[in-house]
């Protein structure tokens, strides 16, 4: 059995083998050649690694975004230095995911939601592990070893590290206020403000993002405590010095500059105080908010029944009270059930100190950038109209008005109108999608078996041919036709035949092997018969039958009765069969040596064989065959022993050129090969035979079996190149 | 004198088939690819997979007739084959026209299933004398061919005119047919009508291109060897021919 | 199953004495080679009738199993006793043996060979749609090249030119050369083959 296989060709080589005997490709492959291996850990990567095969523009924005960042933590630097800002325990209410994403060695969670310090790196993997590479968490910090490079960072306010998680626009009221006081403002710094990079133009919706890019971003103004205001104390945490630019556009003004979308266009304008016009527009709307009028929504009478403060924020008694909450009474995460209430003061009335802007919350930059556009653009109207919005009664927003923009007429009442879910696909995507499902479909379908009526085709033309033959070989044979001559003169190799049969003596022992098979015994019979006829009449010699083969015994008997049966041979008197001489070359050269001892038998004692004791005893040689390697066995195994005495070969047709060598090498002195050959001997001997019987038969036959080869073969020749050229267009087309 | 030459010629290709068997190189030589191994390697696989039978014909040669070579080489594709094809569920068949080779066919089919561990699986009647005569020899391989679900018939070994009755059986099966002989009238008939006929002395090379043998390779290499010192004989006898020197 | 290192050891020693026996005229060696020469022949005789019991067992077991074909095998069984029960009691030289060789055995198989004719044919006539290259072609054409110069024709006899000029010059010229070739090739591969069984490289006698 094979040791390796060639990976390449899959044949058999030895174990030693480096390269393939049959295709010579190498024998060993590289172990390190596979990327990835079944079962192992994907290796972890980091994501500056991959940049150069980022795209241009992205690499750009990168680079910006990172000389930004690096402008932006050296101002930090030095308002920290200014203004250091105490820490302050808010409850974390992001703890538990904190920890849970500390515990997680494969992740790395952004500092906003791990609750851990700023300064502290996140927590890496004990150990490098095989992963694949993961796409990095944009870390929102201080941290500049960002693996993005801070692509579009916001120096927000990281969470604390206890466990309050709070955002910081979700911190105390008194904290957050004497945090935003002196802290200043904070510019979102984002690649497309600065105008470096034009962000992709997406739809509609990224018209008025470029719109609010292209105007100056200015700054919230701060917001005055309003410990005592009417307002949420979520709010009261927003920095206080951002200036809101004043909406000193109308609304139809506004909508003529920029193409907002339906739901964004401000549904009523409304003037906007000036205290508010401080205020971003969105946040500005909480304070004065006016009802936005569902029908199945009363707005409450007095602000007592307000929730002083969203149910998420730690003042839960009213949140309590309220039947929304008892869906979230159950379901509310751990965080949220366990933050402690917070001492704060119930906001006052709307009316209270609406003047005092609130300060902007220092909000992820990718928050900023979802902002609608009134909230950078203090006089949209549309501010005022989120200002009326609904006042939310349950739930987490629960006294806040305007959060949900609400514009009338969006809810269409009625049937909605039917979305296609059509794929759209491109012609080309449809014919490839095509031709997929063809060739999905063919290897179900059973492939058809060479048809029946090919089967049918080839069965008839045999059946044709049979019958041809058939009837023109029967017609000349029953027909006893003599119209085709015999051949006249002898073939080069059979003359060589004459003269030893005219140099045998009387009545001399001669030896004949009778090796054919019964297939050709009609051609053998009829090529030998006129030879050994002639042999028998003219010298009477004794005859020695032999054969190599089992059944040649029989054939020699059938021979000397009919054949040959004009000199009426008697067996014992006139020729002995001494049987099968098995052994085959072994035997040939057994008998060669001693022929007695080869094959001891009784009939050594008949007449015939008087005085036969070595093979050289044998005045002649005569092989009957229908192979040239018997006669080849005999040549060589009996060459030795001959004495020089002539063997003479009568072969079939087919076994003949093989035998022209030893002719012509004199090893063979003479051949008499095929019907041809019989013919002429029956020819020469003008005695008749079995050749001109079968002679006429044998020539229609042969000529017909020329032309049809001829006809035929040009036939096939002219149908196969047209069918394999059409099959070839088919494969070409399809 | 042609003793001597005899002889001579004999020790020369004996030293040299050890040598080459026994000397191990990295970089063996390299041999032509012949299709029709590769298609009858391909051809046990497939019958392993498909639950059909290999038949392997082996001719009507003995081992002690003048084309023992022939029915020696056969039995080594067979032994070949049936290492690959003994955990088959129809295990192959083969046929022969000499009661000598039939026996060894199963002494040989019998070596393979124990080599490849499938011992129990053997069975005696996988190897068949056919007849005692070419033709009945060919009747009975026939029968088998057309009645025991043969996918490929192998048909490497001695044979004559009659192998064109098995390769019109293989043709009405639509079973593949992978024949070398040695005869010439036989190869004749082969290529017309075989699927992947051989030529010449291909029939000896099979047992190197099926299985992995040192001593197989290293007998293509002898064979090569002494065919170009036959050649360059032929060449310079007919050199001094032509110049008249003795 | 373990090497038979005794097989082994046998027949590479007989192989050697017979190859030497011939080559060399060692006096020594000659009734050796003789004797063992005998052995070989009734061994051989012996193999036929182990051939002729595996038929018997192949088809009794095929006949046993009720197989397809089984009534084929029935019918071989059947006159395989009865050729081996004449045989046995009558001889070969008995007229009844010689019935059943020439109304059996020689129609039989000159029937076979007669439908090799056809099938030969068949095959030559679709050849080219099969196989159209040129080696194909030239294999077509000088088949019916050589039996068109073997035609003899009514009255006429051979064709001039093909029959008296062409045939001969293809029968001993490339014919002639091409079949040398062939038996040179031949001689070599059974050289290499029997030498390959002498060293025991070979073993057809089974064993690993």
């Amino acid at each position: 059995m094979a040791d390796q296989f060639c990976p390449n060709c899959g044949m058999p080589n030895a174990e030693e083998q480096e390269v393939c005997s049959f295709c010579q490709q190498s024998l060993r492959v590289d172990a390190g050649a596979a990327s990835i291996r079944p079962g192992e850990t994907p290796t972890r990567k980091t994501t500056a690694e991959l940049e150069p095969i980022l795209p241009a523009w992205l690499r750009d924005a990168r680079e910006t975004a990172r000389r930004a960042d690096a402008e932006t933590a050296a101002e930090e630097a030095r308002a920290a230095a200014e203004n250091p800002a105490p820490k302050e325990e808010v409850p974390d209410f992001l703890a538990g995911l904190a920890s849970a994403a500390r515990d997680d060695q494969d992740d790395e969670l952004p500092e906003w939601m791990r609750g851990a310090a700023p300064s502290s790196a996140p927590a890496k993997p004990d150990k490098e592990e095989q992963a694949f590479p993961r796409r990095s968490e944009i870390r929102w910090g201080d941290d500049q070893s960002d693996e993005l490079g801070g692509m579009a960072t916001t120096p927000v306010t990281p969470a604390p590290e206890s466990g309050d998680a709070l955002l910081p626009w979700m911190q105390a009221r008194d904290g957050a206020a004497s945090d935003s006081a002196g802290r200043e403002p904070s510019q979102p710094v984002t690649p497309f403000l600065n105008g470096a990079v034009e962000p992709p133009h997406t739809g509609e919706l990224t018209d008025w993002l470029e719109q609010a890019a292209a105007q100056p971003a200015a700054p919230a103004e701060p917001s005055a405590p309003a410990s005592e205001e009417s307002l949420d104390d979520w709010l009261s945490k927003l920095p206080r010095d951002v200036e809101i630019p004043a909406a000193s556009e109308s609304p139809a003004s506004f909508d003529e500059t920029i193409d907002l979308p339906d739901w964004m266009k401000p549904a009523a304008t409304e003037e906007v105080s000036a205290a508010d016009a401080e205020l971003p527009d969105w946040m500005a709307s909480f304070r004065e908010q006016k009802p936005f009028a569902p029908p199945e929504v009363s707005p409450p009478e007095s602000a007592e029944q307000l929730p002083a403060a969203p149910a998420f924020v730690p003042e839960a008694e009213p949140a309590a009270e309220t039947p929304a909450n008892d869906l979230f009474s159950i379901e509310m995460p751990d965080w949220l059930s366990n933050i402690a209430p917070v001492e704060t003061e119930a906001p006052a009335a709307d009316e209270a100190a609406p003047d005092q802007p609130i300060a902007p919350a220092e909000l992820p930059s990718w928050v900023q950038a979802m902002r609608p556009v009134e909230t950078v653009l203090p006089d949209a109207p549309s501010a005022q109209a989120a200002v009326e919005g609904p006042l939310e009664e349950a739930g987490p927003l629960a006294g806040l008005r305007g959060v949900l923009p609400f514009v009338g007429g969006i809810v269409q009442p009625g049937k909605p109108v039917g979305q296609s879910f059509r794929l759209q696909a491109s012609q080309s995507q449809q014919e490839d999608a095509s031709l997929l499902g063809q060739l999905i479909a063919a290897e179900t379908q059973p492939k058809p078996l060479r048809g029946a009526r090919l089967f049918r085709s080839q069965r008839v033309l045999r059946w044709v041919l049979s019958a041809l033959l058939i009837l023109l070989a029967s017609a000349a044979i029953l027909g006893r036709t003599q119209i085709v001559p015999l051949p006249a003169a002898l073939s080069p190799e059979s003359v060589l035949a004459l003269p030893i049969l005219e140099s045998l003596p009387n009545d001399a022992p001669i030896l004949m092997i009778f090796d054919y098979d019964p297939a050709l015994s009609g051609e053998l019979e009829a090529a030998a018969a006129p030879f050994v006829d002639r042999l028998l009449g003219l010298r009477s010699p004794r005859v020695t039958v032999l054969s190599t083969s089992p059944i040649g015994p029989a054939l020699a008997e059938r021979f000397f009765a009919a054949s040959v049966a004009r000199q009426n041979y008697r067996p014992g008197q006139d020729y002995v069969n001494l049987g099968y001489l098995p052994g085959g070359e072994t035997g040939i050269l057994s008998f060669a040596v001693n022929p007695r001892a080869a094959l001891p038998s009784r009939s050594w004692d008949a007449p015939a064989v008087q005085g036969v004791s070595r093979f050289s005893d044998y005045a002649a040689v005569i092989l009957l065959t229908d192979q040239a390697e018997t006669a080849r066995a005999w040549v060589e195994q009996t060459a030795a022993h001959r004495a020089g005495h002539p063997l003479i070969v009568v072969a079939s047709a087919q076994a003949a050129p093989m035998i022209q060598p030893y002719l012509l090498s004199r090893q063979v002195s003479a051949l008499v090969s095929g019907l041809r050959d019989g013919a002429a001997f029956e020819a020469s001997s003008e005695t008749g035979g079995p050749v001109r019987k079968y002679w006429d038969a044998y020539n229609f036959t042969l000529t017909l079996a020329v032309l049809l080869m001829a006809f035929g073969g040009l036939w096939n020749l002219i149908a196969g190149a047209r069918s394999r050229r059409g099959s070839d267009e088919a494969r070409h087309e399809s | 004198m042609n003793e001597l030459i005899a002889l001579g010629l004999t020790v020369f290709a004996a030293v040299l088939l050890l040598a080459l068997t026994l000397i191990k190189r990295k970089s063996p030589p390299v041999f032509r690819e012949i299709a029709a191994f590769t298609r009858l390697r391909r051809a046990a696989g497939m019958s392993v997979e498909d639950g059909t039978r290999l038949h392997v014909s082996l001719g009507r040669g003995g081992l002690i007739s003048p084309r023992g070579a022939a029915s020696l080489s056969s039995l080594a594709l067979l032994r070949q084959l049936g290492e690959q094809t003994s955990i088959s569920d129809r295990p192959p068949v083969a046929t022969s026209g000499d009661p000598v080779v039939a026996a060894l066919s199963q002494d040989t089919l019998q070596a393979a299933y124990q080599a490849a561990g499938a011992e129990e699986s053997f069975q005696p009647d996988s190897g068949r004398l056919g007849g005692l005569t070419p033709f009945s020899y060919a009747a009975g391989a026939m029968t088998v061919a057309r009645q025991e679900q043969v996918s490929t018939n192998a048909a490497v070994g001695d044979f004559g005119a009659e192998v064109g009755l098995l390769a019109e059986a293989s043709e009405r099966e639509n079973a593949a047919l992978i024949a070398a002989a040695v005869d010439p009238a036989a190869q004749a008939i082969l290529f017309a009508s075989a699927s992947e006929p051989l030529v010449g002395e291909e029939l000896f090379a099979a047992p190197a291109y099926v299985g992995n043998d040192a001593a197989q390779r290293a007998s293509l290499r002898v064979q090569d060897v002494l065919r170009w010192l036959v050649i360059l004989a032929l060449l310079a006898a007919a050199a001094l021919k032509m110049t008249g020197l003795p | 199953m373990k090497p038979r290192p005794v097989a082994a050891a046998i027949a590479i020693s007989v192989g050697i004495i017979i190859l030497l026996g011939y080559f060399l005229p060692i006096p020594l060696l000659v009734p050796v080679r003789i004797e063992l020469l005998h052995w070989a022949v009734i061994l051989a005789g012996v193999a036929v009738l182990v051939g002729v019991g595996n038929l018997f067992s192949v088809h009794f077991q095929k006949l046993r199993r009720r197989e397809k074909g089984s009534v084929y095998s029935l019918t071989l069984l059947v006159a395989m006793l009865a050729t081996l029960l004449v045989g046995v009691l009558t001889g070969p030289d008995h007229p009844w043996m010689q019935a059943v060789v020439t109304a059996i055995i020689i129609p039989a198989e000159a029937s076979l060979m007669a439908l090799l004719a056809v099938t030969l044919l068949y095959a030559s006539i679709r050849l080219l749609r099969r196989r159209a290259d040129t080696m194909t072609i030239v294999f077509l054409g000088s088949a019916i090249l050589m039996l068109a110069a073997s035609i003899s024709l009514p009255l006429l006899g051979e064709i001039p030119i093909l029959g008296d000029w062409v045939r001969p010059w293809l029968i001993y010229t490339p014919v002639a050369g091409g079949a040398r070739g062939l038996l040179l090739g031949v001689a070599l591969g059974a050289l290499v083959t029997g030498l390959r069984a002498l060293f025991a490289l070979d073993r057809p006698y089974g064993g690993k």
